[in-house]
C-alpha cells in the first residue's frame, strides 16, 4: 500500500465529527408521540383513537 | 522499526518529517486544542500534540515518546500490568478503537480511565490506521476528545429532566385538581401537595450537591449526630421504594454507638446513596440491612443486600458515569464515596462475595469534619 | 363507546402520581380496579382483573413498565396499554408503539389533556364485554 493520506482532511474531520459527538438523545413532545403513533395505527390497520 | 526508545526517537524524526511532507504546516498538530497523537504499530507514541502533552501534565514530547497511552495517562491498571494485558483491558476503548480501524475506515471508542490518583478520565478515542510517506510501518492517528463534563452534563440534565419533572408535573397536576371545580378529589390532597413539593426541592438539592461535591465548593456544617438517628432517618427516606420491591428492611445497632461529630446532611446523602442502591439492586421479598457499629474512634455504617456484583459492576462500581440503570443516570456510589472521603474524612468500600451478597462500608472517624462552618 | 364503567389497573411508584391519576380515572366516571407500585404486581393485576385499560409508567422497580408491555402482549395482542410516564426518548417510544402500546401519554401534560386523551382512548373501545 502506499497511499498519501492526507492529514489537513483527518484534522478537518475530527473537528466537524464534535457535532456528532455532542447530539443529545432526542425526546420527543406529545405532539410527536401522537404522529407516530398515528403512523403505526395506519401502518398495522389499528381502530383510529383520534 | 527499532525497538529501542532510540529507534523509536529516530522513527518519530521520520514521522514527524513524513507528516510536515503531507501538510507542510511543522505546527499543524500543535494547532488542534484535541488531543492529537501518533503511535506505531506496537502502539507506542511517537509523536503528540501540545494538547495532549498538557492534558497529561508533561512538558516535552522526549517525556511520552516510546511510552503507552496507558502509562502516561497513569491508568490504575497499566501501573501493575503492561498496558492492554491485563483482562481488564478487554474492556478498553482505547484498546477497541484500534482493533477496529481499518486503512480506510477508523475506529471510534468511548474510553474511561482511572488514574492511581484515583480521578476519573472519560475520552471519545478516534484512531485512523495510516501509512505516512517515509515511514516503515503502518502508524495510528489517534484524536482523544475529553467528554468527562460532558458526560458530566448529560447526567445531571437527564437526571435532572427526568426526576424532576416526574415530580414537578405531579405537583402541578395536584395543584390543578385545588382549582378544577369536576375534579372532586378524594382527601388528603394538601398533605400530598405538601409531600410531594418536599421531594421535588430535595431532588434538586441532591443534584445541586452532586456538583457542589466534585466542584469542591460544599460547605459543611458540623454537629453532634447520632449514627443510629442517622440509619433510621435514611431508612424513612427510602420506605417506599423498599416497600415496592417487598423488601423486609432491618436496622441493627450493634451495643451502645456514641455521637459523632459530622455533617449530618453529607451524611445522611452518602449513606442515604448507598442505602438507595442496596435497594434498587434488590429482588423482590430481599432483606436489606442497614448496620451500625463502633470500632475503637470510627463509626462503621454497613448496607447489606442479598444480591452479588457482578464481575463487570465491580470493576466500575465508583467510576463517575457507569451506571447499570441505562444512559445518564446512576451517580450514587460514585457521589457517596466522593462525600465521604473528601468531605467527612471517611473511607468507603464493599464485599461481595458470591452468592452471599452485597455489603457496602462506610467508616467514619469519630470527629469527621471540619470543626466549624467554612 | 362503553356501556359500563371503564375497568381500569393503574401503574406507578409515586404514592402521590397514582393519587393523581386515580382522581382523573374517577372524574372521567372509570372505575379504579387495582393499583401497582412495582412491574410485577401490575402485571399480576392485569392477569387477575383483565381490565379494559392498564396505565403503566415505565420506570417501574422489579420488572420495567416496557417489559410488563411486552409480556401483556404476547398473552393478549387486544389488551389495551397505554404507558403514563415522562420518559420521552424517541428509542422507547418507538419500542413502545411497536410492542402493541396503544397510546403513549407524557405526564407532562395538564390534567385537562390527560383526561382528554383518556376519553378518545376509551371512546374507541370496542362495545364488547371484557378484553
Amino acid at each position: 500500500m502506499n497511499v498519501r493520506y492526507d492529514l489537513r482532511l483527518m484534522l478537518h474531520e475530527i473537528k466537524d465529527d464534535e457535532k456528532v459527538f455532542k447530539s443529545k438523545p432526542v425526546l420527543l413532545t406529545q405532539k410527536e408521540i401522537q404522529e407516530l403513533r398515528e403512523k403505526r395505527d395506519l401502518r398495522t390497520g389499528r381502530k383510529k383513537t383520534l | 522499526m527499532d525497538t529501542g526508545k532510540t529507534g523509536v526517537v529516530l522513527g518519530c524524526a521520520v514521522v514527524r518529517a513524513a507528516w510536515e511532507d503531507v501538510c507542510r504546516v511543522p505546527a499543524l498538530l500543535d494547532r488542534v486544542g484535541e488531543c492529537l497523537f501518533v503511535t506505531d504499530e506496537a502502539l507506542r507514541i511517537v509523536l503528540a500534540n501540545r494538547a495532549f502533552l498538557e492534558t497529561f501534565g508533561k512538558t516535552e514530547l522526549g517525556e511520552v515518546v516510546g511510552a503507552s497511552l496507558g502509562s502516561v495517562a497513569a491508568c490504575r491498571i497499566a501501573a501493575q500490568h503492561a498496558c492492554g494485558s491485563a483482562g481488564m483491558c478487554a474492556d478498553c476503548g482505547w484498546l477497541q478503537a484500534v482493533a477496529t480501524c481499518t486503512p480506510d475506515q477508523r475506529g471510534d471508542a468511548e474510553c474511561r480511565i482511572l488514574t492511581c490518583g484515583g480521578a476519573a478520565m472519560d475520552f471519545q478515542v478516534r484512531v485512523y490506521a495510516a501509512e505516512a510517506i517515509g515511514a516503515p510501518a503502518p502508524l495510528y492517528l489517534c484524536s482523544l476528545r475529553d467528554t468527562f463534563a460532558e458526560k458530566r452534563l448529560r447526567v445531571l440534565e437527564r437526571t435532572f429532566f427526568h426526576d424532576v419533572m416526574n415530580l414537578a408535573s405531579g405537583v402541578r397536576g395536584l395543584c390543578e385538581m385545588l382549582v378544577d371545580p369536576d375534579l372532586r378529589p378524594e382527601e388528603g390532597l394538601t398533605p400530598m401537595i405538601c409531600e410531594s413539593s418536599q421531594k421535588l426541592v430535595e431532588e434538586i438539592e441532591r443534584l445541586r450537591t452532586l456538583r457542589g461535591a466534585e466542584t469542591g465548593d460544599l460547605r459543611t456544617w458540623v454537629s453532634e449526630v447520632s449514627p443510629s438517628g442517622v440509619a433510621r432517618a435514611v431508612v424513612d427516606r427510602f420506605r417506599e421504594e423498599a416497600q415496592s420491591r417487598h423488601l423486609q428492611v432491618i436496622v441493627e445497632c450493634d451495643g451502645p454507638v456514641a455521637d459523632l461529630k459530622a455533617d449530618r446532611d453529607l451524611l445522611l446523602i452518602a449513606l442515604g446513596d448507598l442505602f438507595r442502591n442496596a435497594v434498587e439492586a434488590s429482588s423482590r421479598g430481599d432483606r436489606v440491612v442497614l448496620r451500625c457499629v463502633q470500632e475503637k474512634e470510627r463509626v462503621v455504617f454497613s448496607v447489606f443486600n442479598p444480591q452479588p456484583l457482578s464481575q463487570e459492576v465491580r470493576w466500575h462500581i465508583f467510576e463517575r458515569s457507569f451506571t447499570t440503570k441505562g444512559a445518564g443516570r446512576g451517580v450514587g456510589a460514585y457521589r457517596a464515596k466522593l462525600i465521604a472521603e473528601r468531605y467527612l474524612r471517611g473511607t468507603v468500600w464493599f464485599d461481595s462475595p458470591e452468592p452471599e451478597g452485597t455489603t457496602f462500608h462506610l467508616a467514619l472517624p469519630r470527629e469527621a469534619g471540619c470543626s466549624r462552618l467554612t | 363507546m362503553a356501556s359500563r364503567a371503564i375497568r381500569v389497573v393503574l401503574a406507578d411508584d409515586e404514592i402521590h402520581i397514582r393519587y393523581l391519576i386515580r382522581n382523573i380515572i374517577r372524574a372521567e366516571g372509570y372505575d379504579v380496579v387495582g393499583e401497582a407500585n412495582n412491574g410485577e404486581d401490575a402485571l399480576a393485576l392485569y392477569r387477575k382483573h383483565r381490565p379494559d385499560l392498564i396505565l403503566m409508567d415505565i420506570n417501574l422497580p422489579l420488572k420495567t413498565g416496557d417489559e410488563v408491555l411486552a409480556e401483556i402482549m404476547r398473552e393478549n395482542a387486544e389488551a389495551r396499554v397505554v404507558m403514563l410516564t415522562m420518559v420521552a426518548d424517541i428509542e422507547t417510544v418507538k419500542r413502545c408503539l411497536e410492542t402493541g402500546a396503544t397510546d403513549y401519554i407524557l405526564k407532562s401534560n395538564s390534567v385537562e389533556d390527560i383526561r382528554r386523551m383518556l376519553r378518545e382512548i376509551v371512546e374507541a373501545l370496542p362495545e364488547e364485554e371484557g378484553t
